[in-house]
């Protein structure tokens, strides 16, 4: 795409390979189905990372910390019932994403009941209100990669709810069309429409704001 | 650069690493001619690098220490839970049983002939007589005494 985003993209972590990860896996939920601490601590450092930027990427920074961390315990507490069916990691992802399709509800639900506007003033911190503040918090002493990171969030947070975590799961979980599809009880056809619908609205949002030549 | 290609459509599962060995190949050396699919390979692998750094949010230790207090905590109010089901069930046993010996009860009704020595001095048509009466043992016992 850009220059810009290439510098961006140069502090991802390199994933170790499926099968490494799949046995570490499987010792672990093995060892946490036995309730060992231990095993449940490594899970969370395993996965948080994820969990985290998945929250962050749907709702906004302000979830971050409560969603994850529900996430996890629920994870845990059904832990009993995780059918080996698929990774603990998509299982995870799962809880995840159902959390924050219910915020999203929970948020659209509060909107439709917020009259503070009628008022002229608006308590609700919506999470594209906090990105814009932190722009405009002092606009010369950002880096230009914190700025283009800033506006990274703000087009990815004006998306609509559908393409966000369709693309957050494509990206940022790194799941595949069909584990998209199942977990969003979609087709895998509606999925890869949602992840390129999402992806062409970026692009070209991204283009316009970052000046990129095409 | 050309407008379109139809082998970009893997260009996606290349990023993601979906493809298989042969497939690998096969893009990899269309790569090297097609700068349409360069750029999609680029662009893509840009986009998800690009979020997976925008949402880099940093949890640390004490984000374990609290799930696992959490945890803890949820754990230690389950057998106070569960001892709660134990004591509700064994009423809930207790009440029913009450409840059918009532039924019981007032379904056949207390013998009307209450003692085997009572019985013993009552004749046939007697012992038939006051079990189709709605008299009290007391009251029958009384009438038996009295004829006597």
């Amino acid at each position: 795409m850009t220059e810009k985003l290439n510098r961006t993209g140069s502090n991802s972590s390199i994933p170790a390979s499926h099968e490494d990860k799949r046995i570490k896996e499987k010792e672990l939920i093995d060892r946490a189905l036995k309730r060992d601490e231990i095993a449940f601590s490594e899970i969370v450092s395993l996965y948080k990372a994820k969990v985290s930027a998945t929250v962050y990427s749907i709702l906004g920074k302000e979830y971050v910390e409560e969603v994850s961390h529900e996430a996890f315990i629920r994870a845990f507490n059904s832990i009993d019932r995780y059918r080996r069916d698929s990774s603990f990691y998509t299982y995870l992802i799962r809880i995840t994403v159902n959390l924050c399709r219910d915020e999203i509800r929970r948020k659209q639900i509060k909107q439709m009941f917020n009259f503070s506007e009628v008022f002229g003033k608006n308590d609700d911190t919506s999470t594209d209100e906090q990105v814009r503040d932190e722009v405009s918090v002092d606009p010369v002493s950002v880096f230009d990669t914190e700025e283009t990171i800033t506006i990274v969030r703000e087009e990815m947070q004006s998306l609509p709810p559908i393409l966000r975590t369709a693309v957050t799961m494509r990206e940022i979980d790194e799941l595949s069309y069909t584990e998209i599809a199942k977990l969003l009880n979609i087709s895998v056809g509606t999925a890869k429409t949602r992840v390129f619908r999402a992806r062409q609205v970026l692009r070209d949002k991204l283009t316009t704001r970052l000046n990129y030549g095409k | 650069m050309e407008n379109s290609c139809h082998y970009s459509q893997y260009a996606d599962g290349f990023v993601h690493g979906e493809l298989n060995d042969s497939e690998i190949k096969e893009f990899s050396n269309h790569l090297s001619t097609c700068s349409f699919c360069g750029a999609e390979v680029q662009e893509i692998a840009n986009l998800r690098d690009s979020l997976n750094f925008a949402y880099q949010f940093p949890l640390d230790e004490r984000f374990n220490y609290n799930v696992l207090r959490s945890l803890h905590q949820r754990e230690q109010i389950k057998p106070i839970r569960e001892i709660k089901i134990a004591f509700e069930d064994i009423l809930i046993s207790l009440a029913t049983m009450v409840a059918i010996a009532i039924l019981g009860i007032q379904l056949f009704g207390a013998p009307k002939v209450a003692s085997v020595e009572m019985a013993g001095r009552l004749t046939n048509i007697e012992r038939t007589s006051v079990e189709q009466t709605s008299l009290s043992n007391d009251q029958v016992l009384e009438i038996v005494m009295r004829s006597k």
